[in-house]
């Protein structure tokens, strides 16, 4: 499980996370995973549309970065022009981010468990591997579940 | 049409049906062509699509860059440079919340995909390279550690 957790990660994102950090979030991924596993398709099909709606980290660094961003360049236009170093440093660390570097408010969001596109659409295909969606494509002998439960989450890498 | 109505992905919900039509053709002929090389043409295709660049970062790249540039300029010339940031900002606001905002279609026509896009090709790949196989477990586990 820990030989996700590398230097060469490529998202960027869970390249800047700490590695306990990260065995929690993909210990949850694969938790997640084991408890849908063993549900009827119906249900596994409702989490997959609640995971495809799921916020990713990106989004909420948008939104933080947008409205801390308008708010402090209108007191600066406004009031004292100082306000803009506030702007300048965020702008500058969400910069940062964006070319696959750190940004502090990545390790709040990590802690408090937000998880990227990536490892969301790792969990959708975890569960979509196992409602069956791939029998004719990959699986053409039955398989013994937990077997499956297990050559699955190798698939996504957790 | 139809199918943008309960398209859960805000940005495709958003992108002209035409150019998301040449989206996703795109994606069908790539998975259909890398399903008959070797498997050492598909793990290459996969860490190629695991590199890509999807929407979100290239948008928040040139919003980071045109914002932090207005902020330097208001801190440094006129004060009037910071209603450049709050411009951007405003369209990135916009975009959090609706998905949309200008530069997403111009993004969209020059061919940048969404991670869920890129995500479905990538897995798609991995179903053809037979990572979901019983026996070929092992052997995923080895690309996937490259």
């Amino acid at each position: 499980m820990h030989a996700q957790i590398k230097s060469n990660d490529p998202d960027p994102v869970r390249r800047v996370t700490a590695p306990e950090v990260l065995a929690q979030i993909d210990k949850k991924t694969e938790e997640n995973i084991r408890f849908y596993a063993a549900q009827l398709p119906g249900v596994i099909g409702r989490r997959i549309e609640e995971l495809q709606r799921e916020w990713s980290i990106e989004r909420y660094l948008q939104l933080h970065m947008s409205t801390f961003g308008m708010i402090t360049a209108v007191l600066a236009l406004t009031t004292k022009r100082s306000w803009g170093i506030l702007t300048c440093a965020a702008l500058g660390f969400f910069l940062n981010h964006s070319l696959g570097g750190f940004d502090p408010r990545l390790p709040v969001l990590r802690r408090m468990s937000i998880r990227t596109r990536r490892e969301i659409d790792r969990e959708i295909f975890a569960l979509r591997a196992l409602r069956g969606d791939f029998n004719k494509a990959a699986l053409p002998q039955p398989v013994v579940p937990s077997e499956s439960v297990q050559s699955v989450l190798r698939a996504v890498g957790i | 049409m139809r199918k943008q109505e309960n398209e859960p992905d805000r940005v495709r919900r958003h992108t002209d049906p035409v150019v998301l039509d040449r989206i996703d053709e795109k994606i069908e002929r790539n998975i259909r062509f890398y399903a008959t090389q070797a498997p050492h043409a598909l793990g290459n295709r996969i860490t190629e699509l695991e590199n890509e660049w999807d929407l979100e970062r290239v948008l928040e790249a040139n919003a980071a860059t045109l914002a932090f540039s207005g902020a330097v300029l208001g801190l440094v010339s006129s004060k009037k440079w910071f209603l450049l940031t709050c411009g951007v900002m405003g369209f990135l606001f916009q975009h959090t919340v609706s998905g949309w905002c200008p530069p997403v279609p111009v993004l969209r026509r020059l061919g940048f995909r969404t991670r869920s896009e890129i995500d479905r090709e990538m897995f798609a790949l991995k179903v053809l390279r037979g990572d979901l196989r019983e026996g070929s477990a092992a052997s995923a586990e080895q690309h996937l550690a490259v």
